[in-house]
């Protein structure tokens, strides 16, 4: 019981700092300098939201992934002890690596924390090692970012071409319609991976969230016809009497309009977050109740075989929905709060800016997803921001960074497979423990 | 306490590169404010340290922008201009704070000793006028860049930036003929006046004259910035 616990504790504290480690920086590209501090409580709500239906609904695809894709850690199920003390070897890595990103100047992924565990495992026990699987995800990881960059340079150019070199700029609803099409598709593919009632959840969901989006395109698109057409008739009628700061302004307003795109896409972003993350958060806590189930029957005294809690789909169902609760909770009570001490005024990220991040790495996360590859939205959005900077969208960035990351990640997936190889072969010699 | 800050403020620095220029050019406007005091006193023939003092100081403030500014780019950041122009925009714009400083102090050495015309007295001071018009056309400029660079060079943005470029080649063209014939009046009277006065005087029309030639200049790597 006390193994569950303390398993269970762990998983749910990776999944608070999860949440407060990376909210700032999901939510990030949706606020801009004048916006109020409502605005910004409202998109942490909005995030909470897809974070939970992402963990919910397409959570256990990644947490399947983690468990049955990497090493083949079945020889633990017969020995309860052992496979509890190389998860939990695993899991205070992540957690240690978790904490540990906070005072170093460069993020951490938890998920290539995680795997870098296991696979830590693997070689300790001499484990089969699904080494193309790993070298795909290791590929997946590399090229996610590379990806955002591609689609947030091409995005951004595309805004560039339909909207500020075009003297009346109500070309981009088309390019935004072409989006929801494709995004559309993608989703269908990963919806038909799962059981009947969650397609129909999802669709519906998908459905509203189309059907909001096509409302705003038409209502947006009006709006955009009559400033562009206000401004012509300003504009044309006698050029010399419009100010230069008159014609900013109708731009500052086409600008806005992308507004309550961001806030579309947020929940989106966030709902591929919540997939990605709560799912390789939960992954090896779910296999382990599971695995424990199976070979004692019960936990708490309770006889879980009346509670149908018997298959690895229950286990890692409850764990989704818990995870998810903690993350929303690492949101909203420190992720929010690391969030007010960013200077806002600094953030140089417009409207336009923020609308081309959120597309560029919904796309690219969609992409992945549907071929059921494990990404990190974090990574992506960094790299669809950089993507915007070769675009000329920013006068001066850090181009070095996506380097960094490269160079962070592999850092990290190495210090991973090291850290947990001695960390579990201590508690072995600790607890007198043997594979055989 | 440990600073927090995302990836994204790891990616895009805090201060920018127009900012900078345009917190730079804040000192050209505020140095431009004393050229008419200064050349009231030259009329006046007042003595005016604090003036001089005032004009050192917000000369060295543009000095420290102007480090912070080239320390930026020494981070080996990635920009979307060319860094040379960009420490040539600067060393220009650095050297327009220059004159109008040195203006103040070339006024001061050398009190009036001449009788000036009303008419020449007119020009002198429409001189003035014009230079502090090419100055606060330029900071219009300077000021919307951000904005200009932020909504992508917006083609009718440019558009109006080329105005107000212009603008500033029809009254640098105007200082010219004005200079000339302040230098004209000056030379015309050699035999009248003390060979040190009229040298004095025509030195502090150069000064006043090469302002507006720079200030185009700077408008014409803005025009290449925006291409």
């Amino acid at each position: 019981m006390q193994m569950i616990a303390l398993i269970i504790l762990i998983t749910l504290l990776i999944c608070f700092f999860i949440g407060a480690n990376d909210s700032p920086v999901i939510v990030q590209p949706s606020i801009q300098n004048n916006d109020k501090t409502d605005k910004l409580n409202s998109n942490f709500w909005l995030m909470i939201i897809g974070e939970i239906l992402g963990a919910i609904f397409l959570g256990s695809i990644v947490a399947n992934t983690i468990i049955n894709r990497i090493v083949d850690l079945t020889p633990l199920y017969n020995n309860i002890d052992l496979l509890f003390i190389s998860i939990i070897s695993i899991l205070i890595v992540v957690f240690v690596f978790l904490l540990a990103s906070q005072f170093i100047p460069f993020p951490i992924s938890t998920s290539h924390t995680m795997i870098g565990g296991i696979i830590g495992i693997g070689y300790l026990f001499k484990f089969k090692l699904f080494y193309p699987a790993i070298l795909k995800i290791a590929l997946i990881w590399i090229l996610t970012p590379i990806l955002g960059l591609v689609a947030g340079f091409l995005f951004y150019q595309s805004i560039k071409f339909f909207i500020f070199k075009k003297k009346n700029p109500q070309s981009f609803p088309f390019l935004f319609l072409f989006f929801l099409i494709f995004i559309f598709f993608f989703c269908l593919k990963i919806i038909n991976k799962l059981d009947f009632s969650s397609r129909i959840v999802i669709t519906l969901t998908l459905f509203s969230i189309i059907i909001l989006m096509v409302y705003l395109f038409i209502k947006n698109g009006k709006r955009i016809k009559n400033s562009s057409d206000r401004f012509k008739q300003l504009y044309y009628q006698d050029s010399k009497q419009v100010s230069i700061e008159g014609i900013i302004e109708e731009y500052e307003g086409i600008e806005n309009l992308f507004k309550p795109m961001q806030k579309i896409l947020l929940p989106f972003i966030s709902f591929a977050h919540g997939a990605n993350d709560t799912g390789n958060a939960i992954s090896l806590a779910s296999l382990f109740i599971y695995i424990y189930i199976l070979n004692r029957g019960k936990i708490f005294n309770l006889n879980l075989k009346d509670y149908q809690i018997q298959t690895l789909e229950t286990c890692i169902a409850i764990l989704l929905l818990a995870g998810s609760i903690a993350l929303s909770s690492g949101i909203m009570l420190l992720g929010r709060k690391r969030f007010s001490k960013i200077k806002i005024e600094n953030l140089k990220i417009s409207p336009i800016r923020g609308f081309c991040i959120y597309l560029a790495s919904s796309l690219v996360i969609i992409l992945t997803s549907g071929f059921g590859y494990r990404v990190s939205t974090v990574y992506t959005l960094a790299g669809s921001l950089l993507g915007i900077g070769y675009s000329k969208g920013f006068e001066i960035f850090n181009s070095k960074l996506l380097i960094q990351l490269t160079i962070s990640w592999l850092f990290t997936f190495l210090l991973s497979i090291v850290s947990t190889y001695f960390l579990c072969k201590m508690f072995m010699m600790l607890f007198n423990l043997n594979i055989n | 306490m440990r600073k927090y800050s995302t990836i994204f403020q790891r990616i895009l620095p805090e201060k920018t590169i127009i900012s900078l220029i345009e917190q730079h050019a804040s000192y050209l406007i505020e140095a431009s404010k004393y050229i008419k005091k200064a050349l009231n006193n030259y009329m006046d023939r007042i003595d005016d340290d604090d003036l001089i003092e005032s004009l050192s100081s917000i000369e060295r403030k543009a000095d420290g922008i102007k480090n912070e500014f080239r320390d930026l780019l020494r981070k080996a950041l990635k920009l979307s201009f060319e860094r040379e122009d960009l420490l040539e925009f600067i060393h220009i714009q650095d050297n327009v704070i220059d004159s109008l400083e040195d203006f103040g102090k070339l006024i001061s050495l050398n009190l009036l000793e001449i009788s000036i015309t009303e008419d020449i007295k007119t020009l002198l001071f429409e001189l003035v006028d014009e230079v502090i018009k090419s100055i606060d056309e330029y900071y219009i400029l300077i000021s919307n860049l951000e904005k200009t660079f932020y909504l992508s060079y917006s083609k009718k943005i440019i558009e109006k930036q080329i105005e107000i470029i212009n603008n500033l080649s029809d009254i640098e063209h105007k200082i010219d003929l004005i200079s000339l014939k302040l230098g004209k009046w000056a030379f015309s009277r050699k035999n009248e006046l003390n060979a040190i006065d009229i040298i004095h005087f025509n030195n502090l029309v150069i000064i006043l004259s090469k302002i507006p030639n720079m200030i185009a200049r700077l408008a014409d790597k803005i025009l290449d910035f925006l291409k």
